[in-house]
């Protein structure tokens, strides 16, 4: 075999010049393309991206005054005040709460826009700025600070305001007895929690690099929460189409609830299967209704009118409006199912069908002396719930 | 001095260089996931992830290179792995030893073999990345020995096969023999086609499980940061090379084999655009991954190694020629080389101190600790017939867990779920996880997520997050997930949600309350190697090692533990100054304060002084750090602060005579820090015996609150 040199065809005279260069260009633009996939930040959750809930809440009063009036009244839009509304730091400032059991005195003064809350069983004045809570069944300030990651982290007082103008221990914190620390101030939240606690009071909490950013925040859980398709229906409008919103009553009820147990709980998010005999998932109306007959069999059932039996939150709570407090409302949506059409059904034998049925199979459950739970898991008891709380099972 | 002994003595000093740049334990947080790979495959499977992964449904394309390290393992066990190394490193300068110009003087060539060696070293490790190297000096070797066409065809064909079952990269030979077509003729042997061998390394590199899909995956594995960023939490599987980031010791060896490398082109060659592309496609390869410099930088030198050599048999073959005549003298002055190879050394001895790098990093020989397998403890599950299912964010904790064979699959390995393009429902389920987000919530872009609802489909029992990722550790802490152990580099928690994990978790929470408050005085055989690591610098008398304390300081902090972290950094930080060591202090300090300020209502007063003295007055603002009209001015506190930053805590707490109760305070929180509880509790006692009234702010609290706590404890 020679060494000669060999001649260029004109094959590889293009080979060479063409080549190289392909391959560099591949290599720039794929480090032109890694750079772009690390900046790309990976999609937010709704809550904490949207940025103009705000506008289109504005732009649903437009065409639905009669709704957005009536819905600024309701307890969901005033889940989440600063506490330097006149009317809540009236109620809540320069009072003075002695716990119960441990004699652990707090006391509650104004200074400027916050709430301050004091206690010798902790070395400092703690600061409130934002309450929780509607006012309807109860108002807990949050002692909030930032820590060293600039995150919002917080204390959930162990003191809580009631409707009748009280001051009580916060529900589910009766069993706390510690008298120094901040443990006898209440739960601290850490700041991933906080964002939780926040999350579920607001319309919109915006983050910046995790932290939440009180600027832009729109307090109260108002249209553009619940409506996850507003956005778009506002920009059908605004293009001449013709456009609905998404509503509950077009859900299946098991995701209809679903929605609504995002803050009120889900069934899937309690660890274990839920259990009648815990008496703490009595707050959460959203747990306890599902695992109901009456909702796991809504879909055997059809009403007179031909069409099958629904049964999730809205069939008796409008979100747009305070909770209906008279029970025939209530009653009326049981009969629908339970009437003489149906006789497959369980029929009550202890009462004729314009009875109240609530007492015995939603009874209320006192969760302290000022506050009262209805327990949305609809059943046959044996016993009713005492005045305790202490609802024994079969 | 005869020539032969100076030969010999050449070779020492050579072979001493060589072994002060690759004396490093292997740190390769891949090694025992490709060991585990190795297993299954001996096992009888071809596809082991499929064995070992339980999203991962496709077959592997490079199954045999964990096999190979599996039996070198399985022979010669943690000795054998630990040489490999050093042992790649000897066979590669023995492969070049004749490709060095003869007019090279002796301190240009270990000046230039050095940088390379630093630059190609975090690829000699024992993983099957190491024989992507070997591929790439294969290359040159097969177009030098093959004499004719169709016995290069051959062997290209056999290397693609081999490369591309062993190695993860064989995209690399593929851009060899593309940019062979820029080269000039007179350089090629006659019937010299790079088509017909481009096509004989394809079809070499389908003979595997995975086809012609073994090409895909090597473009992955190339340049994954092309199709995904790499990140699960805080957790980096792979990332670009950048200034803007850290720039390892590796990266600067190459950019300085980069610069010597163009002066040697724009001093020869002609056809400069095709020769350029030699360098600058290794070097875009490294910019777009991180994993690519050791390639990049073999690649480089390779080429400028032949480059040198093409000025020789230029000079030799035209010496009348002026032109050649120039190019033959080299740029730089023996001086300059005397400079240049005494810088270089400076900068080894400084590398091989680990002052400057990361700690796990300096002269040394064994396996890493934080890739020690028996430092992790998981709850053995092997006589179950239903496998644990453990989702881990990283490669090192998916290795350091499928070692343990204890009846645990996989959810995913971040290069594995790269391919399917799974990444970013990992990076999802950390998010959630670490900002305890609810079971189900809304995107921006109208898509559901949720970790409770993943953890549900994949019945998810484990999860192992490293030590270093601390955000999803904190937030780990005060969720449903607990911690099965505390000393490992990747801590294992387990659901709560079922009582399987029931007795480890508890006795976890016992040894949280020992290690915090408890008469725990660790001292240095907590980080004892058991063996399996050897630490020159140690032996040398500069100090321990500084890597296990910190990772141990992290992952107690991150428990919401910052007073075991103390103590943790305790027993090594009288006798190092690392950086990493001194920032994890600074932490370890001011999480004391601001835990503090939460649980009391205020930080002890020397914590304040301390956490001001390391910050620099950094957070002066901050409400834990605010300063009270009875405070003492700095300078009372002296010489126990100074004692104290200095690592001697025993010395500063005697240091503490005063008996104001913010310096009774300081002295028990230093016994308590020291592990003398029974001291002080009595100084507990004495202030608690005060009048609350004449107490600052916080300290009655405090006092009762640790007195509780160490009472509790001694019970």
């Amino acid at each position: 075999m020679t060494s000669t040199p060999r001649q260029p065809t004109s094959y590889s005279r293009l080979a060479q010049g063409f080549i190289p260069w392909l391959l560099l260009c591949g290599c720039a633009l794929g480090l032109w393309r890694a750079q772009d996939v690390a900046a790309t930040p990976s999609p937010q959750p709704a809550l904490h991206a949207s940025q103009n809930a705000l506008e289109l809440e504005r732009r649903c009063a437009e065409c639905h005054v009669d709704v957005t009036d009536q819905f600024a009244t309701a307890p969901h839009a005033q889940t989440l005040l600063r506490v330097s509304e006149a009317n809540l730091m009236s109620s809540l400032a320069n009072r003075e709460f002695v716990h119960p059991k441990t004699g652990v005195p707090y006391k509650l003064e104004s200074a400027g826009e916050e709430l301050h809350i004091a206690s010798p069983a902790y070395g400092r004045e703690a600061a409130v700025a934002w309450c929780f809570g509607s006012g309807h069944h109860a108002r807990t300030p949050l002692i909030t600070w930032r820590d060293p990651d600039g995150a919002l982290a917080s204390i959930e007082p162990l003191v809580t305001w009631f409707p009748d103008n009280t001051l009580d221990v916060t529900p589910g914190m009766e069993k706390l007895e510690e008298t120094y620390s901040v443990f006898a101030m209440g739960v601290l939240h850490p700041p991933q929690e906080t964002t939780g606690c926040f999350g579920c009071h607001v319309t919109h909490l915006p983050l910046e690099e995790g932290r939440i950013s009180f600027d832009g925040i729109q307090p109260g859980v108002r249209c553009a929460r619940c409506h996850t398709d507003l956005e778009r229906h506002v920009s059908d409008m605004d293009a001449g189409r013709d456009t609905t919103i998404e509503r509950f009553s077009q859900l299946s009820p098991h995701e209809s609830v679903f929605r609504c147990g995002e803050c009120h709980r889900r069934a899937s998010e309690m660890g274990a299967k839920p259990s009648p005999q815990d008496t703490s998932l009595i707050r959460f109306a959203s747990v306890g209704l599902v695992e109901s007959s009456c909702f796991l069999n809504q879909g055997d059932v059809q009403l007179s009118n031909g069409e099958t039996a629904r049964l999730d939150c809205t069939t008796c709570h409008s979100p747009h409006s305070a909770t209906d407090t008279d029970w025939r409302t209530h009653v009326a949506a049981c009969i629908k199912c339970h009437d003489e059409n149906h006789t497959d059904l369980v029929h009550c034998p202890q009462a004729g069908n314009e009875a109240n049925c609530l007492p015995c199979h939603m009874p209320k459950v006192p969760q302290n002396s000022h506050l009262s739970f209805t327990d949305h898991w609809i059943r046959i008891r044996d016993h009713l719930p005492s005045p305790e709380g202490d609802a024994p099972e079969r | 001095m005869t020539l032969s002994t100076r030969d010999r003595l050449l070779t020492w000093c050579g072979l001493l260089l060589a072994l002060l740049i690759v004396l490093r334990p292997v740190n390769s947080p891949e090694l025992w996931w490709h060991l585990s790979c190795g297993r299954e495959v001996i096992d009888g499977t071809f596809s082991p992830s499929q064995q070992l992964l339980l999203l991962d449904q496709s077959a592997d394309s490079n199954w045999g290179g964990g096999l190979v390290f599996y039996v070198i393992w399985s022979i010669g066990g943690m000795f054998a792995l630990a040489t490999w190394p050093i042992v790649a490193a000897l066979g590669l300068l023995w492969l070049v030893r004749k490709k060095v110009p003869a007019d090279w003087s002796l301190l240009q060539s270990f000046t230039l073999l050095a940088v390379a060696l630093v630059a190609i070293r975090p690829g000699l490790q024992p993983v099957p990345a190491v024989f992507d190297l070997v591929g790439l000096l294969c290359m040159p070797l097969i177009e030098r020995q093959c004499q004719s066409s169709r016995s290069r065809l051959i062997a290209t064909f056999l290397l693609g096969a081999a490369w591309a079952t062993l190695g993860p990269r064989p995209l690399w030979g593929l851009l060899w023999l593309l940019l062979q077509f820029g080269k000039t003729p007179e350089t090629t042997k006659p019937e010299a086609s790079p088509l017909g061998s481009v096509m004989a390394l394809l079809l070499g590199g389908c003979l595997t499980p995975r086809g012609i899909w073994t090409w895909y995956d090597a473009l992955v594995n190339t340049v994954p940061t092309v199709f995904d960023s790499g990140q699960i939490g805080d957790s980096q599987a792979w990332s670009t090379l950048s200034l803007l980031s850290s720039f390892p010791v590796e990266a600067w060896a190459l950019l300085v084999l980069l610069v010597a490398a163009l002066v040697q082109l724009f001093r020869t060659a002609k056809r400069v655009v095709p020769e350029l592309a030699s360098v600058f496609v290794p070097l875009l390869l490294a910019l777009i991954c991180r994993d690519n410099v050791p390639l990049a930088a073999c690649w480089i030198s390779m080429w400028y190694l032949q480059l040198s050599s093409q000025i020789k048999v230029g000079t030799s073959s035209s010496s009348a020629n002026d032109e050649s005549k120039g190019s033959r003298e080299s740029p730089v002055s023996l001086w300059g080389w005397r400079l240049a190879f005494s810088g270089t050394v400076g900068l080894l001895l400084v590398d091989a101190s680990g002052l400057l790098t990361a700690p796990g990093q300096r002269l040394g020989w064994g396996i890493a600790q934080e890739i020690d397998p028996r430092l992790l403890d998981l709850p053995d599950n092997s006589r179950d017939e239903e496998p644990l299912i453990a989702w881990v964010p990283d490669e090192r904790s998916a290795g350091l867990v499928v070692w343990q064979d204890v009846g645990v699959v996989l959810v995913d390995h971040p290069r594995r779920a790269v391919l399917s393009g799974r990444l970013p429902m990992h990076r999802q389920f950390a998010r959630d996880l670490q900002e305890a987000r609810r079971a189900q919530y809304r995107l921006e872009n109208g898509e559901w997520a949720g970790w409770v609802v993943q953890a549900t489909e994949w019945k998810l029992q484990l999860l192992c997050v490293p030590v270093e990722d601390e955000p999803l550790n904190t937030s780990l802490t005060k969720s449903t997930w607990q911690r099965v152990d505390l000393d490992s580099p990747t801590i294992p928690y387990a659901s709560t949600d079922t009582q399987k994990f029931a007795a480890a978790v508890s006795l976890t929470l016992q040894l949280q309350g020992f290690v915090e408050t408890g008469p725990w005085r660790p001292d240095k055989s907590v980080y004892d190697s058991m063996g399996w690591r050897y630490d020159v610098i140690e032996l040398l008398g500069m100090g321990p090692e500084p890597g296990p304390a910190v990772r141990q300081s992290q992952a107690f902090r991150s428990l919401d533990l910052p007073f075991a972290g103390l103590r943790a950094l305790n027993v090594v930080r009288g006798e190092s100054s690392h950086p990493a060591l001194q920032r994890e202090f600074t932490r370890c300090q001011e999480a004391m304060a601001y835990q503090e300020w939460t649980t009391f209502g205020a930080a002890g007063e020397f914590r304040r002084h301390v956490v001001q003295s390391v910050m620099n007055g950094k957070q002066e603002s901050s409400p834990w750090l605010q300063s009270y009209e009875d405070d003492e001015p700095i300078e009372r506190w002296e010489p126990a602060l100074s004692l104290y930053l200095a690592g001697d805590t025993e010395a500063a707490r005697d240091a503490l005579k005063s008996n104001q109760p913010q310096a009774i305070y300081a002295r028990a929180m230093l016994a308590l820090e020291v592990g003398d509880t029974r001291r002080a509790l009595r100084e507990f006692d004495v202030l608690l015996d005060d009048d609350t009234a004449n107490l600052p702010p916080g300290l009655h609290v405090a006092a009762q609150f640790w007195s509780n706590q160490i009472g509790q404890l001694e019970q």
